[in-house]
């Protein structure tokens, strides 16, 4: 127990983190080869018996996506002309989501096995200049930043992990943070008090990353899409409920953004 | 004399090698093995295995070192967290196990049951105090759901996981103990 709790107080100090961190690299950087061939060998049983479980689930997630083919179909015609005004709207604005930040594109090798925290292990690391803190992104927008990195893997910390916040710009010149609340639970979004006039947000709405001065992430990257808004009796901020655009359980590929503050 | 030693300490290296063994199957298979989106939680279980292999103190050690290696394989939290709460959990199931449990297979499942459930709300008590309070925004249900399914998983993996660490134990001061008493009470 005091060892444990040494650990502990180590990890809060600044000095012990360093050393905490360089233990957990070493770690990772000896399992990270096991990891892949004993994941590529057994995910299969792994998905046998996770679908044998959760069939009905599948089976209506199969509906759900065909019928989503379907709409996608009748909106592909449409899909160039709305691409084309995206493309002069961003380029106008600069967005560096956008706009020639380097990245590196990096495949999922592991999903973390703990349901107290939400990170997956990717296959390019320090080697490929990537750095605690980078901002990651994957097809759809915002997928989490990197929290650690040995030399040939990294772990990204996903935008549904609790301990997960990235500023967002809302309406009326108002800014937020959206934080992770982990699991399968939607991010939520508190108002940051400003003068300005209260937000006014819809459901539908996608928000996108603030990237004002020390924010972690560059502006312009899609976070979510608002599923709920409502004010608490007595507040005057509105509670805000989105849903990540990203889908953290399907990550196949992700973008690494080579990209720090400035 | 050295004949003591040395089979006490293979029982050891036998120990570490099924915690580091637990520690790559959670990483890898673990995770692919989500019901209703929670994994299991196989260094909890060798934990609570080591506490009914081999009672309180070699409990609390063999939790300890699966709650590290669990630390270590994450990013997230504190390190020693893990650590400190499994420790707790091998130390309680061995004091059980040595004061009031009765001995055999059958008790086996509910104990791992019952000693998730208390495992991980010792988790989020201990996590609370060492400032991790974003794990409680996770909320009652979907934590409600973790600890269910966790402890149904323990349950259902209790007996083979017991067996295994009993063997890996064996030469073990306190395992060997554990075993003989069990084998006087059952005449």
């Amino acid at each position: 127990m005091l060892v444990s709790l040494t650990l502990l107080a180590l990890d809060a100090s600044g000095h012990g983190r360093s050393a905490v961190r360089a233990a957990r690299d070493a770690f990772t950087t000896v399992l990270a080869p096991v990891q892949t061939g004993i994941h590529a060998a057994l995910r299969p049983v792994g998905n046998f018996i996770t679908g044998a479980v959760d069939y009905g689930q599948v089976e209506a997630q199969n509906r759900h996506l065909r019928a989503e083919i379907a709409g996608l179909r009748n909106t592909a015609a449409a899909a160039g002309f709305a691409r084309q005004q995206a493309d002069e709207v961003l380029g106008l604005q600069h967005l560096p989501f956008v706009d020639g930040i380097p990245k590196v594109t990096a495949q999922v090798i592991d999903i973390g096995g703990s349901n107290f925290s939400s990170t997956v292990t990717v296959d390019r690391g320090r080697d490929a200049g990537v750095v605690v803190g980078q901002p990651v992104v994957a097809a759809g927008g915002l997928a989490g930043s990197v929290s650690a990195v040995t030399a040939h893997t990294a772990t990204v910390t996903l935008l549904t992990d609790p301990s997960f916040v990235v500023g967002v710009a809302l309406p009326e010149h108002n800014t937020g943070s959206a934080a992770g609340r982990g699991g399968s639970s939607p991010m939520q979004v508190t108002v940051l008090p400003t003068s300005a006039a209260a937000p006014k947000l819809h459901r539908g709405e996608v928000l996108f990353t603030s990237g004002l001065s020390m924010e972690d992430f560059p502006a312009g990257i899609p976070v979510g899409r608002v599923t709920s808004v409502s004010t608490p009796t007595g507040e005057t901020e509105p509670v805000v409920d989105l849903r990540p655009l990203v889908d953290p359980a399907g990550l196949g590929y992700v973008d690494i953004l080579l990209w720090s503050p400035q | 004399m050295v004949a003591a030693v040395t089979s006490a300490t293979v029982a050891r290296l036998r120990v570490v090698l099924v915690l580091l063994a637990g520690v790559v199957l959670q990483t890898t298979f673990g995770a692919d093995l989500r019901v209703l989106g929670v994994a299991p939680d196989l260094m909890l279980l060798l934990a609570v295995a080591g506490g009914l292999s081999c009672g309180p103190e070699a409990g609390a050690v063999i939790g300890f070192c699966a709650g590290l290696l669990a630390d270590l394989s994450l990013t997230t939290t504190p390190m020693g967290l893990f650590a400190l709460s499994w420790c707790l959990v091998g130390f309680v199931v061995g004091w059980a196990r040595t004061n009031f449990l009765p001995e055999g297979r059958p008790v086996e499942p509910l104990v791992g049951f019952v000693a998730t459930l208390g495992g991980i709300g010792v988790y989020l008590a201990v996590g609370d105090l060492a400032g991790q309070s974003s794990i409680l925004t996770m909320g009652p249900h979907w934590l409600l759901r973790v600890a269910l399914i966790e402890a149904g998983w323990n349950a259902l993996l209790a007996v083979p996981a017991a067996w295994l660490m009993r063997r890996a134990a064996r030469g073990l001061r306190s395992a060997d103990r554990l075993g003989r008493t069990d084998a006087l009470a059952s005449g």
